[in-house]
């Protein structure tokens, strides 16, 4: 099942060698969300557990199971909004010392091994060292900067790429049926199938819209209006960052090279923004929304506060 | 609250910001002569535990309190439940106390099936909230109080509900049942606590009156300590923001009536107080004070410390 898995070499050949019972300690799987880490883990873990034709049509009893997250050795765990605690990795320490019910081993797949809170963390590692012997760990994380070192240390770790574009394009094909769309969306996808796709389920142009028209009134420098719209964007003011990051990407490149533009859509309005100001004016605003999005995760700044900021001292 | 079986109804919803009235809520309903099973939500209880403490069979009319329902972890059961519950059942019933402005669904469910109090935490500047709660309070008390000493001893207590109905019980015992109360007893019993509010320094501050604005500050960190920190920077912005769009449309020309209707304030306030303390800002100091503030945001919420030092020293460069 693990041949379903696409641009991901290897990843997959790691994770062969799991299926093949060549791997038993824990491991980290490094790349953005939507590269497909969770889905080569599961096909991986369906392949292991499979007792039918081990093909991805297989409706064998295990693959069933799995397929419908009803598997009583295979156990996922994503962080939600909070990040993971101390009782949840409890949960799942006492879940791994139990026998397995109906497989040889027990999986467990924890998406977010970058958002343990330090007790959690601290309280995982020696269940890491020394994995219960039928217990195996899939933790998955956007990158290795924020897994704690003692974390990495016990994991093998396995960095996921981002996808071509020509493939992304492919699958969100099945979605968006207007060609100059589907192609705007995956590039908002930056080589991940699961963020294309979740930016066109979530209709994302018509916040990336709003980003542009903030843009147009922060060069207009009508500062009513500008402070009036980024309110309204308070509930998306994340989200809109990353879209404003890829604005300002554009409104650079698109001097140079406007086939290589993200929002293909708007290229004039980019055009005509980059025109209003310098090539410094815009890469300087480039790197503080930039450096803004690493340090809003560190402390959680007044966002909405801090975009108008930025945007009025650069114009 | 104690339920009159006459208009009884199985559900009942007391919600808001306000924790003085939620607890009064509570101290009502265990005088109620039911049965009283009392729950805090915040101790993990689940709607599954709540519902199966709900259909527990007990002869006698049972109450069941649940205080902090908004924490109630998970709702499908409690929902279900909730709308198969006979309303003619005198059975149970079931005192909810929600402590946020925003209702969850469940408990809206449960209000649109039984009854419902809100409890709105006034804000400092309604001082009418706070003298109507003065003279009911002394009503209840059996004294009289006027609406100028109502006001007197709002300036001494400021506005926490529970320091006022406590000056306003021992002001009860000073001059006894059916007395009434004075200025002079207030000063006499009631012990001064300078109030301010964050938006008070940041008024201050943006009408360039260091000293006030430090004299504020103080008197706030005296009270809550570096608790302070946040909210005054959050003031600090909020005010900032308004006086440079303040600023900006002056400067485009236009008319203050105008810009007035656009701010949503009233003429008098805006001709007053608003549009003079833009006037003693130009848009390029306000643009960089907010980049200040930028920072400071940022400091304060870190593990930086002496952050009432920075907060400080912020007032100081505005407000010069």
């Amino acid at each position: 099942m693990l041949q379903q898995v696409q641009h991901q070499k290897e990843g997959t050949r790691f994770l062969r060698r799991f299926v093949e019972g060549g791997l038993s300690s824990p491991v980290l799987l490094l790349g953005n969300e939507g590269v497909g880490r969770r889905f080569s883990v599961m096909c991986a873990i369906r392949e292991t557990l499979c007792v039918g034709t081990r093909e991805p049509d297989c409706q064998c009893a295990p693959c069933y199971q799995i397929l419908r997250k009803a598997h009583t050795d295979v156990f996922v765990h994503a962080a939600g909004e909070k990040d993971i605690g101390i009782e949840e990795v409890r949960e799942i320490i006492a879940e791994a010392r139990n026998y397995p019910t109906a497989a040889d081993i027990r999986c467990f797949v924890i998406d977010g091994a970058d958002r343990f809170t330090i007790a959690a963390a601290n309280a995982f590692l020696k269940t890491l060292e020394e994995p219960p012997a039928r217990a195996r760990f899939f933790l998955l994380a956007e990158s290795s900067e924020h897994v704690l070192p003692t974390i990495r240390s016990r994991c093998g770790g396995i960095r996921y790429s981002t996808l071509p574009e020509a493939f992304v394009l492919s699958e969100l094909h099945r979605y968006e049926t207007d060609a100059a769309k589907a192609l705007v969306y995956t590039r908002m996808g930056e080589g991940s199938v699961g963020l294309a796709i979740r930016y066109w389920g979530s209709g994302r142009l018509a916040l990336r819209d709003q980003v542009v028209k903030v843009l147009q009134l922060a060069l207009g420098r009508d500062l009513p209006s500008l402070f009036a719209l980024v309110d309204t964007m308070d509930q998306d003011l994340v989200l809109a960052i990353k879209l404003l990051e890829q604005v300002l990407h554009d409104v650079l490149i698109v001097r140079v090279d406007p086939m290589r533009v993200i929002n293909l859509d708007r290229v004039e309005d980019l055009t005509a923004m980059g025109q209003k100001a310098t090539v410094q004016v815009w890469s300087r605003l480039a790197q503080k929304v930039r450096a803004l999005q690493v340090k809003y995760k560190a402390t959680r700044l007044h966002l909405s506060f801090q975009i108008k900021t930025l945007l009025v001292e650069s114009f | 609250m104690a339920l009159k079986e006459s208009s009884f109804r199985p559900f009942v919803v007391a919600f808001g910001g306000e924790d003085f009235f939620l607890d009064r809520d509570i101290e009502r309903t265990l005088q109620g002569k039911r049965v009283l099973l009392r729950l805090d939500g915040e101790s993990g209880l689940t709607d599954e535990q709540l519902v199966g403490f709900c259909e527990r069979y007990s002869e006698l009319p049972r109450m069941i309190l649940v205080d902090n329902a908004q924490a109630v972890q998970g709702d499908k059961a409690l929902r279900a439940f909730i709308e198969a519950k006979d309303i003619t059942d005198t059975s149970l019933a079931i005192t909810a106390i929600v402590r946020s402005e925003k209702l969850p669904e469940v408990w809206s469910l449960a209000l649109s099936k039984g009854k419902g109090f809100e409890r709105r935490k006034p804000k400092p500047w309604e001082t009418d909230a706070y003298t109507d709660f003065v003279r009911l309070e002394a009503t209840r008390l059996r004294v009289a109080i006027n609406g100028e000493v109502s006001a007197m001893l709002l300036q001494y207590v400021g506005s926490d509900f529970y320091r006022l109905a406590n000056e306003l019980r021992k002001l009860a015992l000073y001059v006894g049942q059916a007395g009434t109360i004075t200025k002079d007893h207030i000063s006499l019993v009631t012990t001064r606590t300078p109030q301010a509010e964050p938006y008070q320094v940041a008024e201050a501050v943006l009408a360039k009156d260091p000293r006030l604005a430090m004299n504020l500050f103080s008197v706030l960190y005296m009270n809550s300590g570096e608790d302070s920190n946040i909210p005054v920077v959050r003031a600090l912005m909020k005010q900032i923001e308004k006086t440079a769009i303040i600023r900006s449309l002056i400067d485009r020309g236009v008319i203050d009536a105008d810009i007035a209707v656009l701010m949503g304030m009233k003429a008098w306030p805006f001709k007053n107080v608003a549009a003079p303390t833009a006037r003693k800002h130009d848009l390029k100091s306000l643009v960089g004070h907010m980049g200040r503030l930028c920072k400071l945001d940022a400091d304060v919420k870190g593990p930086m410390r002496s952050k009432r030092t920075l907060v400080e020293l912020a007032i100081l460069a505005i407000a010069q």
